[in-house]
C-alpha cells in the first residue's frame, strides 16, 4: 500500500523521537550524579582556540541573517557581537546552527557548542535552564499594527484581538499573563507581519529590534504606542561553567566600556539611550525558577494539552470529511468520467500525492492570500490542505475498491435495465466502499498524527502545545508522556470505532 | 418475438459469431447446445447488448438494434428491459438480501412503489420455492438457491423474454434439479425463453426447439426428440456422443 503522507510522518516522527531521546538523556543526566570532575569548559575553549556559539540562522534581521546578495555569508548584530566577544577572549568564533527552540536543551546535553547567543532573555525561566551572562542588549516589547489602525493604541487595547507572537518568547508569556488577547503562535518572525498585512491578525507583539527592522521602509505597518516591558538579552552558558561565565562577563563589560558594542549596534541602527544603561547594569537578586517535572504539575498542563487536542481533533475530522467526499468524486471521475475529466482527476491525484503536504499548506495559506487575496483562516486552511491532500489517497483507495468489485456486478445491473449512474450508486459503490473501508480508516488515524504539521500556520494543536510548554518548563519527558498518552488514547479510540464499523459492515455483507 | 438477422461478432481476429439468424415466437422455448467456445454465450450477450454487434440486426419485441446504424444507450436499455438475463455465476448483489435483490430494479429503475413490488417479490420467491429465504444474504444461500433468486430477480422486471446463460453449469449435480424444476414450470406457464446450456436433461425438459451451435453458427435445429434422439448432422452426433 502506498501512503503519500509518508514524508510528513517521516518528518514528524524523528522530530518527536529526537525530543524524547534528548529528554531521556536529560533525565538520566540529572538523575545520576556524575562521579568524575568535569573538565573546565573555558580551558577547552582556550586550548581549542574557538568559541563555538549556537544560534538559528533563520533568526532573521537584525539578529542573524544572510545579506541580500550573498546567501553564504551571515551578518547581524549578534553575529558581530559573537565575533567581538571571541576576539576579546583571545579565540576565534565558530557559528553552530541549531533550531532556535532547542538551543538550551542542546546546550545542556549535546555539547556541540559552548554558549548560546540568540536573543535569549535573562528571565527566571532561562536562569533555571542555564547560567546567563550580564546583558549585552536591552530590548522592549513593541506592538505593531496596520497603518491607519486607530482602535489599537497600546497593549491595553488587545482584548479579543488576534495577536501574533513568536513561540515561547517574552511577548508570548506577556500575552498569556494578560490573558485577554486571542494569541496566535508563530515559529518565525516574518510570517506574522505578512498575516498582519493581509488582515488575519489585528496586531503583532514582538521584540523592539524585530519591529524596528520590519517597520523600516514598510508603509503598510506602524507601531502602536511606545516600547514597554524592557528586558535583556544575555549569553547562555552551561550552568556549572562559572569560569567561562566570568570570562564572558568580563569581556562584555570591556566591549561596553571601550565602545565596541556601540559601534556594532550603531551600524544596525540599534544604539540608543536605553543601551547606555547596560554599562551600569548590576545583577539584581533574580531567582532562578526551579525546574520541576511537569508531571507534578499535571493539573496545570494536562488541561492545556487537552484544549490543544481539541484543535487536533476538529482539524482531523474536518480534513477527513473533505477527503472522503472529494476523494469519492475524484475516484468516480477518474474511473467513469469522460476523457478530459478523467485526465484532470488523474492529474490532480498525481500532483497532490507527488508534492509535500507542508508545501501545500504554505501554498494554500500564504500563497493564495498573496496572489489572489484569498485570506483563509488558519483553521480553514489547515482543513483544506489536509482534506485536499488526503483526497488523492482516498480516491486511490476507492478506485482499488471499485476495481475489486467483480465485473459481473455491473453486467447484472445493466441487464436489469439500470443506467450506468444508477448501477454505480446502487450496486458498485456500496460494495467498493466496504472493500476500501479498512484503508480509509487507516488513513484517518495517519491524518490524526499528520495534523501536527498545521502548526506551521500558527495553529496551536497538540504537538505545538507540547513544544511550547516543553520549552517553557524544560520538561520534555513528563510533557512528552502526557502528550503521547493523549495521542495514543485518541487514536486507539479511533481504531476501536473503525474496527466496530468494519465488523458491522462485514456482518451486513454476509 | 425475437428476430436475429446475420449476426456477426469477432474478438480481435477470432470470429466468434458467423452470421447467425433466428426467429423465435412468443411463448416458445429455444435451447442452444454446443461445445465450449462455440459462441453460444456470446450470442446471448449480444442479444441484450452486453456485447456490441459487428454486423446484423437484433429485434426483441418492438426494439431493434442495427449494427449499421449508431446505437444509443437508451435503445440498449430499452432492449434490456424486454430481455431478462440469468447468468451462469448468478451475479446476485452480495450486499443485499434475496428480497432486496429482487426489489432493486423495479423500485430504482421503474420507480414503482416499494410496498407494491414487495408483494410481487415475495410471490416470486414463493414460486421459486424460497419464501423462507427472503431476508438471507446471497452468501447464506446455496448455489441452487442463489440461481433461483437470480431467476426471480429477472422475472420481477416482467421481461418479454428470459435469456439464460448456462443456468445450471456452476451447480453441483444434486442442486441442478431444483433449478430445472423452476425452469420447467416457467416454460409450462408460457414464458418465452432462450437458453444456452450443456445440460441436456434441462434442454429436453424445457425446449420447444433445440439448436446445435458450432463454429459460430447454427448447424442443425429441430424438436428435442428429433435433434437429441435422431441427429442428422455429423457435428450434432459428435457433440451428443461426447456428452452422453
Amino acid at each position: 500500500m502506498d501512503y503519500p503522507s509518508a514524508p510528513c510522518l517521516e518528518r514528524l516522527v524523528p522530530n518527536l523521537l529526537r525530543r524524547l531521546f534528548l529528554a531521556i538523556i536529560f533525565a538520566l543526566g540529572t538523575g545520576v550524579a556524575t562521579p568524575l570532575a568535569r573538565a573546565d569548559l573555558w580551558e577547552d575553549v582556550r586550548s581549542r582556540g574557538t568559541l563555538r556559539w549556537g544560534d538559528d540562522a533563520e533568526g532573521g534581521a537584525p539578529y542573524i541573517y544572510h545579506p541580500e546578495n550573498d546567501a553564504n555569508r551571515l551578518i547581524g548584530f549578534e553575529v558581530e557581537f559573537a565575533a567581538a566577544l571571541a576576539r576579546r577572549l583571545g579565540v576565534r568564533d565558530e557559528f553552530v546552527q541549531n533550531n532556535w527552540d532547542m538551543l538550551l536543551p542542546a546546550l545542556r546535553q549535546a555539547g556541540s557548542f559552548d554558549v548560546v547567543i540568540a536573543g535569549l532573555e535573562r528571565t527566571p525561566e532561562n536562569l533555571g535552564k542555564a547560567a546567563m551572562s550580564r546583558p549585552y542588549f536591552v530590548f522592549a516589547q513593541q506592538l505593531v499594527v496596520r497603518a491607519g489602525e486607530t482602535n489599537i493604541r497600546s497593549h491595553a487595547d488587545l482584548k479579543g484581538r488576534a495577536v501574533g507572537v513568536l513561540s515561547a518568547t517574552a511577548s508570548h508569556r506577556l500575552l498569556e499573563r494578560q490573558g485577554t488577547a486571542e494569541i496566535r503562535v508563530y515559529q518565525d518572525n516574518v510570517n506574522y507581519f505578512r498575516d498582519l498585512e493581509v488582515g488575519r491578525l489585528d496586531a503583532v507583539l514582538t521584540d523592539s529590534p524585530i519591529a524596528q527592522v520590519s517597520l523600516a521602509g514598510n508603509p503598510t505597518l506602524q507601531s502602536a504606542g511606545a516600547p514597554f516591558e524592557p528586558g535583556f538579552y544575555a549569553v547562555a552558558v552551561p550552568t556549572a561553567e562559572t569560569n567561562l561565565l566570568a570570562r564572558i562577563n568580563g569581556a562584555i563589560e570591556q566591549l561596553l566600556s571601550d565602545g565596541s558594542l556601540e559601534k556594532i549596534y550603531t551600524r544596525y541602527g540599534l544604539w540608543g539611550p536605553e543601551q547606555e544603561s547596560l554599562k551600569t547594569w548590576k545583577p539584581t537578586a533574580q531567582v532562578a525558577r526551579v525546574q520541576r517535572s511537569a508531571l507534578q504539575d499535571w493539573a496545570t498542563y494536562l488541561p492545556m494539552l487537552l484544549r490543544a487536542a481539541v484543535t487536533t481533533v476538529w482539524v482531523t475530522l474536518g480534513g477527513m470529511i473533505l477527503a472522503v467526499v472529494w476523494g469519492l468524486g475524484l475516484a468516480i471521475a477518474r474511473q467513469y468520467g469522460p476523457i478530459p475529466i478523467r485526465w484532470a482527476a488523474t492529474a490532480y491525484i498525481e500532483v497532490f500525492r507527488g508534492t509535500p503536504l507542508l508545501l501545500q499548506i504554505y501554498f494554500i495559506y500564504f500563497g493564495l492570500a498573496q496572489q489572489l487575496g484569498l485570506k483563509l483562516s488558519a483553521g480553514l486552511a489547515a482543513i483544506l490542505a489536509l482534506g485536499l491532500n488526503y483526497a488523492a489517497t482516498e480516491a486511490e483507495n476507492y478506485r482499488a475498491g471499485l476495481l475489486a468489485v467483480p465485473r459481473g456486478q455491473m453486467e447484472a445491473a445493466l441487464a436489469l435495465g439500470m443506467k450506468r449512474r444508477v448501477a454505480l450508486r446502487r450496486i458498485l459503490l456500496p460494495q467498493a466502499l466496504r472493500i476500501s473501508l479498512p484503508s480509509v480508516t487507516n488513513d484517518f488515524i495517519a491524518m490524526f498524527k499528520d495534523s501536527s504539521i498545521v502548526s506551521v500556520i500558527a495553529l496551536v494543536e497538540l504537538t505545538k502545545e507540547y513544544q511550547i510548554r516543553a520549552i517553557d518548563t524544560g520538561d520534555y519527558l513528563g510533557l512528552g508522556l502526557m502528550t503521547a498518552g493523549i495521542y495514543f488514547t485518541l487514536s486507539w479510540a479511533a481504531s476501536l470505532a473503525a474496527r466496530y464499523l468494519e465488523r458491522r459492515l462485514q456482518h451486513d455483507h454476509r | 418475438m425475437i428476430t436475429v438477422e446475420q449476426l456477426t461478432k469477432s474478438f480481435g481476429s477470432h470470429r466468434v459469431l458467423n452470421g447467425v439468424s433466428l426467429q423465435q415466437a412468443a411463448s416458445e422455448s429455444v435451447v442452444f447446445i454446443g461445445p465450449s467456445g462455440c459462441g453460444k454465450s456470446t450470442f446471448l450477450r449480444c442479444l441484450n447488448q452486453l456485447e456490441t454487434l459487428d454486423s446484423g440486426r437484433v429485434t426483441i419485441d418492438d426494439v431493434t438494434i442495427d449494427a449499421s446504424k449508431p446505437v444509443h444507450r437508451e435503445t440498449q436499455r430499452q432492449l434490456r428491459l424486454r430481455a431478462g438475463m440469468v447468468f451462469q455465476q448468478f451475479h446476485l448483489f452480495p450486499h443485499l438480501s434475496a428480497l432486496e435483490n429482487i426489489l432493486e430494479a423495479p423500485v430504482h429503475v421503474l420507480g414503482r412503489p416499494r410496498r407494491e413490488v414487495e408483494a410481487e417479490a415475495l410471490d416470486l420467491l414463493a414460486r421459486v420455492g424460497l419464501a423462507d429465504r427472503a431476508h438471507h444474504r446471497p452468501s447464506q444461500l446455496s448455489g441452487g438457491q442463489q440461481q433461483r433468486v437470480a431467476i426471480a430477480r429477472a422475472l420481477a422486471m416482467k421481461p418479454r423474454v428470459l435469456l439464460l446463460d448456462e443456468p445450471t453449469s456452476a451447480l453441483d449435480p444434486e442442486l441442478r434439479e431444483e433449478v430445472r424444476d423452476v425452469l420447467r414450470r416457467l416454460a409450462d406457464d408460457g414464458l418465452t425463453m432462450l437458453l444456452v446450456t450443456h445440460d441436456l436433461q434441462l434442454a429436453r425438459d424445457v425446449a420447444d426447439r433445440i439448436a446445435l451451435f458450432h463454429g459460430g453458427s447454427i448447424v442443425e435445429s429441430g424438436s428435442p426428440t428429433d435433434l437429441l434422439d435422431h441427429p442428422t448432422h455429423p457435428r450434432t452426433r459428435e457433440f451428443l456422443g461426447k456428452t452422453a
